[in-house]
């Protein structure tokens, strides 16, 4: 490798007299704005990511935590939307218990109703300390003040 | 000359070196295949969800998600490693660790398939793999640091150039991004805010320009353009995308949680980002138009030996790479900043409409650019047989058209699902089963694009799994192939 690099170096040298100094000089004030821009632009979205981190508010509670990992495991994202991001095929939940009461979401999880739009398949059943816990995520999900209503064209907190 | 390469390798040592991007190329047709067959799947339950279908719709999509990250960035690494060989003009520093780094992100990916599909997840959006199998990708991408690196070390003085400085920037970065996404964190919104740095920060960062680098890289053999002119350009364009890239991440950033000056920030750099999309369009087409026009020889650094064969590879790789390129300002950049306008996005926000810029920019970019850099890279080593020529002809226009109807029909969807849920807001399950009819359209374009990957994934695999294999030249599938109505022997015979 030593024996190589050196040859290396050599005709390179001859290369680059080919191209002048001026195009050394260029090409390393290229070189190193791209440092300088690219370094600088990634350096300012941390530095906002920061900001935005601390002056988040309230963490979710240690239940909540619990219900996130249920929600997690079960792949829930796949269908529906939290913040709208996830699946499409079925309802956003960003307010979810705001139109339903606790019992009805509880239900729902533990039971595994049919899903529309089959006649035959059933929805994702949960054991009952995860249908707590997740309704605890949903609950904390709704009070994220995040401007995500998931139906601009409606009132907020009329019925669906 | 051919044999006085600057570090004493001659152009057999490189192109033996750079021949690590076979296993590469080769793992991402069977990747393609496999995502194909899984996604027309997929698509047809949307369709007609009474089906009976082995695996659940959520552990397929995972999958799907997953499968759609992972090839395009594993073609990347393997293209990377050949145009990185070619640019210095020198081997790599270590073969033995980038097949290390290649087994590593294979068992990783079967991994992560295998449990996605037993329903393992980790359940966030395309970071759905348990942990232990994205720590596994970041080895991985740490050991194709490691190594490039090394490789650099052998030419310092060309480490400021475009090539080898954006991929030293790329590279150790992406590792970085994915590490910081591995873990899911309690809060919500944090946990959306870093997986973003994957779904974004990846695709429209650190990993679009390795594409430019490839694209750049591999149209630079054509020769239309010198190669030094349009590696300046390329210098700015990445400078560009990493810049308004980062800050654009603010477009995911709008309605989950985070600040409100996001919107400002996210729509303006959105703005911003497009513009290097404009100037990869430019310099794509700039250097292809010239490709018919005879050959300068001597020029540019990245000529790295001439063709061993027949132009059709560099050709037929073009004709990828320029489809990519359109899906990219089309897809990606007209339809994505078009949803990025703050009241737009409101609308549009979680619809059909981000499915179908997904796909266009993620299947329609980086797709089409990386399956453009397999069929190189395969060609140059095996060249393709003539039939395996007529099935990547045919694949293009399969493909195009795929892609093409898919988009287009996700679009309509989703036009259709703002207007009736997030307009008229009516019900979210009757708005679904008014979309419904796009959505078979949409099977009907993955349905075509599935062919064409197929066909794609058959014809520039052939030498490398049958070569050997006496009689293979007709296979009984292939006149079935032939006489279906499909066939429209595209250039066939512009060989
Ligand atoms: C296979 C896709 C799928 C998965 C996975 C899934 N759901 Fe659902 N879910 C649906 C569909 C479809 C509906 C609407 C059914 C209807 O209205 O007939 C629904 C409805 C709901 C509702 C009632 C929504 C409303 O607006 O009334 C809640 C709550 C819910 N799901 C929670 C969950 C949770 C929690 C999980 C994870 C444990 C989950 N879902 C996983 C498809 C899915
Ligand atoms: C090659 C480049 C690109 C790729 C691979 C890509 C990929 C994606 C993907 C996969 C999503 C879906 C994310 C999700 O499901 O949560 C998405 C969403 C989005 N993209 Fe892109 N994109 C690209 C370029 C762009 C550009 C240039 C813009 C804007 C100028 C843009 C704007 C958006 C916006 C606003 C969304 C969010 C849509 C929503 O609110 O639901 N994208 N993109
Ligand atoms: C055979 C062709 C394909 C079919 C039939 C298909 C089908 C699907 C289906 C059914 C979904 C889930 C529902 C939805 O979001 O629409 C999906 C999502 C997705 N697919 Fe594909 N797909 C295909 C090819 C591809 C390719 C080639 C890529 C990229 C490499 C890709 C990337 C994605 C992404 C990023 C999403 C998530 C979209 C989002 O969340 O916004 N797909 N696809």
């Amino acid at each position: 490798m030593n024996r190589s690099s050196k040859k290396n170096s050599d005709s390179r040298q001859s290369k680059r007299s080919t191209h002048g100094r001026g195009e050394v000089r260029r090409e390393r004030l290229f070189g190193l704005t791209f440092i300088a821009v690219a370094t600088a632009g990634m350096a300012i979205f941390i530095w906002l990511n920061y900001l935005s981190v601390r002056s988040l508010g309230d963490s979710p509670s240690p239940l909540a935590v619990l219900g996130k990992q249920a929600w997690q495991r079960a792949g829930c994202v796949e269908c529906h939307t939290i913040f709208g991001n996830g699946g499409y095929n079925a309802p956003d939940l960003t307010r979810v218990t705001d139109r339903r009461s606790d019992k009805e979401i509880t239900d729902w999880l533990t039971t595994g109703p049919v899903i529309r739009p089959t006649t035959k398949t059933a929805h994702v059943a949960v054991a009952p300390a995860d249908a707590e816990s997740i309704l605890e995520f949903l609950k904390y999900i709704a009070t994220v003040p995040n401007m995500w209503d998931g139906q601009p064209g409606k009132p907020k907190g009329a019925g669906r | 000359m051919k044999a006085q390469r600057p570090d004493g390798a001659s152009m057999s040592d490189i192109d033996r070196s750079a021949r690590v991007a076979v296993p590469y190329a080769l793992a991402v047709l069977a990747l393609l295949s496999f995502q194909v067959v899984a996604a027309n799947v997929g698509a047809i339950h949307l369709v007609l969800p009474n089906l009976n279908i082995p695996i659940p719709f959520e552990s397929g999509r995972a999958t799907h998600l997953n499968l759609a990250v992972f090839w395009p960035m594993l073609g990347l690494m393997g293209a990377t490693y050949y145009f990185l060989a070619h640019d210095l003009q020198t081997t790599l520093w270590s073969r033995r660790l980038a097949a290390v780094q290649f087994w590593v992100i294979i068992a990783a990916l079967l991994a992560i398939y295998a449990s996605l599909l037993l329903g393992y997840t980790e359940g966030r959006e395309y970071l759905e793999s348990p942990w232990p199998f994205k720590l596994l990708i970041v080895l991985g991408f740490l050991l194709f640091t490691v190594n490039i690196v090394g490789t650099l070390a052998k030419r310092p003085g060309q480490a400021l150039k475009p090539v080898p400085l954006i991929v030293a920037f790329s590279v150790p970065v992406s590792g970085l991004l994915l590490l910081a996404a591995t873990f899911s964190y309690h809060n919500p919104s944090v946990d959306e805010m870093v997986r973003f740095w994957i779904v974004h920060l990846w695709e429209e960062g650190s990993l679009d320009i390795l594409a430019s680098v490839a694209i750049v890289a591999l149209l630079a053999r054509s020769k239309g353009v010198p190669g030094r002119t349009i590696e300046g350009w390329l210098l700015v364009e990445a400078a560009l995308v990493i810049f308004s890239g980062a800050l654009a991440t603010g477009h995911h950033y709008y309605w989950i949680g985070l600040p409100a000056f996001w919107i400002t920030i996210g729509a303006v750099f959105s703005f911003v980002q497009v513009v290097p999309i404009g100037m990869l369009v430019y310099i794509s087409f700039r250097t292809a138009r010239g490709m018919g026009r005879g050959r300068r020889s001597g020029e540019g650094r990245s000529s790295g030996g001439s063709p061993r064969h027949s132009d059709w590879g560099l050709s037929r790789a073009t004709y990828f790479i320029l489809s990519a390129v359109i899906w990219n300002i089309t897809g990606a950049g007209v339809i994505g900043l078009v949803m990025t306008i703050p009241p737009v996005n409101r609308y549009i926000h979680g619809t059909y409409v981000t499915s179908g810029h997904a796909h266009l920019a993620l299947g329609g970019f980086f797709g089409f650019l990386v399956l453009g850099l397999v069929l190189y890279i395969l060609d140059r080593y095996r060249p393709t047989d003539a039939a395996g020529r007529r099935d990547v002809d045919l694949s293009l226009w399969l493909l195009n058209a795929g892609m093409g109807l898919m988009g287009l029909s996700l679009l309509t969807a989703g036009a259709l699902e703002v207007y009736r849920l997030r307009v008229l807001a009516r019900e979210f399950m009757w708005v679904q089963s008014t979309l419904r009819p796009f959505l078979a359209l949409r099977s009907l374009g993955g349905l075509i694009f599935g062919l064409g990957g197929l066909l794609f994934a058959w014809g520039t695999a052939r030498p490398w799994v049958w070569a050997n294999a006496p009689g293979f030249a007709r296979p009984a599938l292939k006149p079935l192939f032939r006489k279906s109505s499909l066939q429209k022997p595209p250039e066939a015979e512009a060989q």
